[in-house]
Formats: structure tokens, sequence, C-alpha cells
């Protein structure tokens, strides 16, 4: 009943339809021709220059630990397996081979200095970082490789606080590096003591220690994200936030006309009104959001041999931020009728979105945006939204779903409880 | 049918209404008089449970209505002041959402979308849009609206402001046979004390928040009995001559009027002499007088000091 009426009124109001359907669409047109060729998912200098601290000497911490095998009272063959394992598998000459691979040289930039060097570059800004491989960190990683003794051998990393995308993406591959040197120690002892060449095990481990994966990474397997398919998704998911704001003003005008009044004569609670309104801006948002995709899939091709699978994702996400955009609806109507004014959903549509739109990634591509917007995009819905769209075209991967839309509903249920609390109910209205 | 009693609503330190009883029997037509700001609003959104009171019971059939709201939404239909519909939807679609918030469907709600279309005169026009109306056609579904669930009661809020005579009439012979022919119990508040007379057997009056007068039409007239209204047209403006006719012992009110003076009186013969008398001395040309018994206008005017219209 509700909805057929809110869907009636929304039909007939060419305004709200043009700002919810045709301005994303004119956009993602405008802003995507643009900047066509570009993918969006590369940042534009992810360049890193960053001095190399070894603290230790590979060497000595090698020779020292093939010497104490000899106390160890094993038998020779384990003995001399685990020395030559030791020779070619120090963690600190595991991690320069790493950083030395030319997929990676070629946007990290090594310069091997001592210490104080170091601070001195990091603070004169001539290197972004500063990674520090400290005394006996060989001598901790073997023994912990090999013999499973001892803590975990651990590197540094100190950037300047101006570091933008590439020092993360630094920290993402030694930390990759990390986990792959655990990996790499269970197998490798079990290995050695098994008898097998040490070449063999270098071999089948260190293929797997690659570059961090994630959505934007350039050289991963990952399909690119091409400007229009950024756009669609970035504009859609801000005008979808109109919504909320057209929900309260049109609720708002229900009020100040009196049709309100009607609504509770007829004995209808507050409270179903309300959620009435939730869930047609809930509904809208869905819809908005899907119509948009397909019209720009069908105009543009922006999803080339999209699957069921892709579409039902895109569902999926879609409906857990239209869950979301349902409460910012009944939140903002909620304070519109506590305060009798309209202003909370304008002010919301002036200045809300505008903001949300600037954090969420909405103006530009957030590769491209300071660390600290990309830490906040994600506390904004579109934000949050956008880079859940991205990752689901370049991964299409459950799991990697799971924690954000959960995230995104549980935004919706607080939005919705907290909206309850303020709408005012009967006697107390204004 | 409906009572209330010492029913109070303030707002912080002003109160709008104070100590409103008033009651309808079953079948009555009652009006509600009173100027703007007398507080006729407020107690109607009392008596239907949309406002709480601050003090003061709404009692229908016995039962107090605050505590139990939903008793009177089954049978109470409000008319509100303004046009309270979906502007942009059209006349059916306004009935039938508002007729399925009464739990109507189906057949029912049809068959009682196109009988309140018919009452209100307007089933050709029914699948406009309601902007494109003119404003006696809007008021006309704004009843209609309140009526689609058969209310036994309904409460208009001056239904007639602001719209064409024709439409005026059409609204006036609805409620007549709304009360008339079905029965209908009605409260009816207006500006219009000639609507009143011809629609209620009783009204109340307001001002100020307070009921200063209540009964039938013949009730009220006798707080004028006794008296008679003069209308004085001069060929200037009579404001000396008011102060001078206000010193005389018969007169009870004088008030200036667009070409003259409105005077009451207490019946006696030499009135008329002395006020020319009165009028040749300051200089004051009488054009014409004319005398007659009061109405309910000057009753109001007698009691509040000012016009319904003020």
């Amino acid at each position: 009943m509700f909805f057929k009426k809110d869907l009636l009124l929304f039909l007939k109001d060419w305004k709200g339809i043009s700002l919810v359907l045709i301005s994303p669409v004119v956009l993602i047109l405008i802003l995507g021709f643009a900047v066509r060729g570009i993918s969006m998912s590369e940042p534009a200098d992810y360049q890193v220059e960053a001095a190399l601290v070894i603290e230790g000497d590979a060497e000595s911490e090698i020779a020292a630990f093939v010497e104490s095998l000899e106390t160890r009272g094993m038998d020779d063959d384990e003995r001399k397996a685990l020395a030559a394992a030791a020779e070619t598998s120090a963690p600190s000459r595991l991690l320069l081979a790493v950083l030395e691979r030319e997929d990676i040289a070629s946007w990290a930039t090594m310069t091997p200095m001592d210490a104080a060097q170091a601070k001195a570059a990091l603070a004169s800004g001539e290197t972004d970082a500063v990674l520090t491989v400290p005394a006996g960190f060989d001598a901790a990683g073997l023994s912990r490789m090999l013999l499973g003794e001892g803590p975990s051998a651990s590197v540094t990393i100190t950037a300047a606080t101006r570091a933008g995308f590439g020092v993360r993406m630094l920290e993402e591959t030694v930390d990759t590096f990390a986990r792959s040197l655990n990996l790499h120690s269970a197998v490798t002892r079990q290995l050695a003591v098994a008898g097998v060449p040490e070449t063999e095990i270098l071999q089948a481990d260190w293929e797997e220690v690659r570059q961090p994966t994630g959505g934007l990474d350039p050289e991963s397997d990952m399909a690119p994200v091409t400007s229009y398919q950024y756009y669609t998704f970035s504009m859609t998911v801000l005008f979808v936030l109109f919504i909320a704001s057209n929900a309260a003003g049109r609720a708002f005008r229900e009020k100040r006309q009196l049709v309100y009044d009607r609504i509770r004569l007829a004995d209808r609670s507050p409270l179903r009104y309300l959620a009435a309104k939730m869930t047609s801006s809930a509904l809208f948002a869905w819809l908005q959001l899907m119509i948009v995709f397909a019209a720009v899939n069908a105009v543009l091709k922006v999803f080339p041999g999209a699957t069921v699978k892709l579409w039902l994702g895109l569902a999926l996400i879609s409906a857990a931020l239209a869950l979301f955009v349902g409460g910012l609806g009944a939140l903002l109507t909620a304070i519109n009728y506590r305060f009798d004014k309209p202003a909370a959903g304008m002010l919301f549509a002036g200045v809300g979105v505008t903001f949300m739109a600037m954090l969420g990634g909405s103006m530009g591509p957030l590769a491209r945006m300071p660390d600290w917007i990309n830490f906040l995009s994600v506390w904004t819905p579109n934000g949050l939204a956008l880079s859940v769209y991205v990752q689901w075209i370049q991964e299409l991967s459950i799991g990697a779903l799971t924690q954000p839309l959960l995230l995104l509903c549980v935004g919706a249920a607080l939005l919705v409880a907290l909206s309850g609390w303020i709408f005012p109910g009967r006697g107390r209205a204004a | 049918m409906l009572e209330t009693t010492n029913l109070e609503k303030r707002y912080k330190d002003k109160t709008v209404v104070k100590d409103l009883n008033l009651y309808l029997d079953k079948g009555e037509s009652v009006g509600l008089l009173g100027p703007n700001g007398a507080g006729k609003s407020t107690s109607i959104s009392m008596i239907a449970s949309l406002l709480a009171p601050t003090s003061g019971d709404v009692l229908l059939h016995g039962q107090s209505v605050l505590k139990r709201p939903s008793a009177i939404r089954q049978v109470l239909g409000v008319v509100p002041q303004e046009v309270a519909l979906y502007e942009e939807l059209s006349a059916y679609e306004n009935l039938k959402f508002f007729g399925q918030t009464y739990r109507l469907s189906g057949a029912s709600l049809e068959l009682k979308i196109q009988e309140t279309l018919e009452l209100i005169g307007l089933r050709e026009r029914q699948k406009e849009a309601i902007k494109t109306y003119s404003g006696g056609m809007k008021r006309r579904v704004n009843i209609g609206a309140s009526l689609l669930h058969d209310p036994e009661l309904i409460i208009m809020d001056e239904p007639t402001v602001g719209i064409d005579p024709q439409s005026r009439n059409h609204i006036l012979e609805t409620v007549r046979l709304l009360n008339r022919e079905k029965g209908m119990t009605v409260l009816y508040t207006s500006h219009y004390m000639e609507e009143v007379e011809q629609l209620c057997s009783r009204m109340y009056i307001m001002d100020g928040g307070r009921v200063i007068a209540s009964g039938s039409k013949r009730e009220l007239q006798r707080i004028l009995t006794g008296d008679d209204l003069m209308q004085i047209q001069l060929d200037k403006p009579g404001s000396l001559l008011a102060e001078e006719l206000r010193k005389l012992a018969a007169v009870r009110q004088v008030k200036e009027t667009g070409s003259g003076l409105s005077v009451v009186f207490t019946k006696q013969d030499r009135l008329l002499t002395e006020v020319v008398q009165a009028a040749e001395r300051l200089g004051i040309h009488v054009v014409s007088v004319h005398v007659q018994s009061p109405s309910l206008e000057d009753v109001f005017l007698h009691l509040t000091g000012r016009t319904l219209r003020d």
C-alpha cells in the first residue's frame, strides 16, 4: 500500500527521476569518456624510493647457525641437509632476492645505506621509507625455519608521513614475504629432513612469494578496472544517496500537507509509517542501482562477458547498500519530523552528499587519493560500496564481500534503530 | 456520543485551549465558531486524538479516547482545513490509498470509491491529477477522503475557505445530506456564521481558547434580547459621533463600519431622535438608518468585540 503509493509518486516526479536515474548515467558517460583508456585501478604514481639498512651479517649468522648444529646431537645426514638448507635459505638473502625481482624493482628502488644515512634521507625527503633488516634476523630466521625454535624474525619499515601508495605496496610486499616465509619454514624443515635437494625446495616454495594481491595491484592477475566501470560505480553509489534525502523531503511534505495526520487517523502506527518509508527508500535504491548498471552496460558494455554470477553479486552488494540508504532515508525523515523542519534532508542532499562524494572516491579514483582519504572512504557508505563493487568485478570472490556487506547491514540496522528512537509518536508531534 | 471535559492545551506558558467542555449527541450537527486563533483547530486535533491535551479528557460513548485512541479513529472522519491530499495523484488514486489505510480492499474498496466520487460530484474527472483541479474540487476530494470508511462522526475544519460559490453550495449540500439522510454526527467549524446557521442545530462560540457561549441559534440570540441593532450610514467618518453615542444610557455597543456606525441599543423610542441631533451638532449628515433585530454575527460581535473574520 505505502510502497505502491510511493512508487506512483516517484514515477510522477520527473525531477526526482532525472536526479537519481538520468544524472548518474550522463555523468558516467562524460567522466568515463574524459579519462577513457586509463586503468582506474592503477595509481598514477606508485614509484617508491626506499633505503635498505642491513644491520647484521648474513655470512657470520649462517656460519654460527651451522656451527650450532654440531652440538645438537643429530645424525650426520640430517645435519648436512640442514646446513645446506641454511646456506640457501638465509631470510635476508631471500628478501633481497624478492626485492630485486624485475616486477618489483620496476617500482621500488632500494638503496643500501647505514642507519644514520637512512634516517637523514628520510628526514630530508630523499627517500620515502626505510626498510631495516636487524642484526640477528638471519640467525633467528634460520632457527625458526629449520629447527622450529625461537621467535619469528621480523624487519621494519619506517615511512615518511607524506608516504603515498608506493610505500603501502612495499609494506604489503614485505608482509606477503613474511607470511610466505612462515609457510616456507614449515615446508623446508620437513623436506630437508626427508632429504629433498635444497635447490628443489627453493624452487617449490619461493615461486609462491609474489607481490601482494589486492584491489589496487597493477601486476596482479585481476582484471584492470576501466574508467567507465569505475565511474559507473562511483556515480551510482553517490546518486543513490539522494534517494534518502528525496524520501525525507517527500515524507515532510506529507506532514506539512496533513496527509500524515490522515494516515494516523486511520490508526496506522507512526513506526509502521516510518518502516514503510525505510522499505520504499531501500527498494527504490536497489532498483536505481540495478537500472543504472543495466542501462550503462546496455549502452557501453561496461561489463563485457558478464555472467549470471557477476550480476547476482552486483545485486547482492546493491541490496546491502540499498538497506543502508533505506535506513538513512528513515533517519532523515525522523529528524525532519522531530524538528518539524525539512532541514535534515536538505542539508544532507546539499552538504552530506558532497562530503561523502569527496571521501568516498566519487570525485576520482581512490587509488590516486592520499592514504587518509583511502582510510576514511571505507567509513562512508558510498566509498565502502564502491570498493566492494570494484573488488567484485575484479575477483568475483564471495568471501571478499562478506565483511563489508555485513558492515553495511549493521550500519542500516543502527540507522533504523536511531530513527525509530527519534521519530515522534502520538502527542509528541510538533 | 462525544464529550470533552475541561480540555486544555498549553505550549510552555501559552494556553491555546482552556476548559473546553462540549458534547455532541448522535446524529447532531454542531457548529464551532470562532475567529482565527480562537483554538478551534487545536481543539479538533485533541478530539481526533492527534494531539495529546495538557489536561482534561475526550470521551466517546463514555470511554476515554486518550487511553484508547483507536476507538475514536475507527468511527471518526476528519476534514482538515488544508487540502490533505497527494497533488500529483488523481482523485481515484488518492481515494484508493486512503481507503486502503482504513483496511478497505478489493470490490468493497472499489464500490466505496465510486460511491464517494458520486457524492462529491467528481466521478467524471476521477482520473485527473488533483493539482489540475480548482480549489473547490480539491476541497470536495478532501471531504471524500474522510468518508471512505463510513464514519459515525465527521469533523469538518472550515471546509469552504477560499472556494467558489458553486463548490461551496455543493459542500454545504453534501454536509446536509450526510447529517440528515445518512445520520452522520457532524462537528462543523467555520468563519461563516450563515453556514453554521444553515447546517447546525447547536453551536459553540470560541474566543481566546475558551468557549464563551453555546446553545441553539435562538438561545444565543437571546443574549441580545431586548436589544436592537441600528445601522447608520453617514456622509463622513463617524468616530466623533461614535464617542457621543457611547455617552447615551441606551447604547450598549458602537462599532465603526466602512460607511458609518453599527449601534447595539436597548429598545426605546427616543434614540433615533438623539442620534440625528448629535450628528447635526457635529456637522455630520445621516444618509440612512436601518434598525433590525440582532443576528448571530451581532451576538458574536457583542461577546468578543470583533467580527468572526477579524
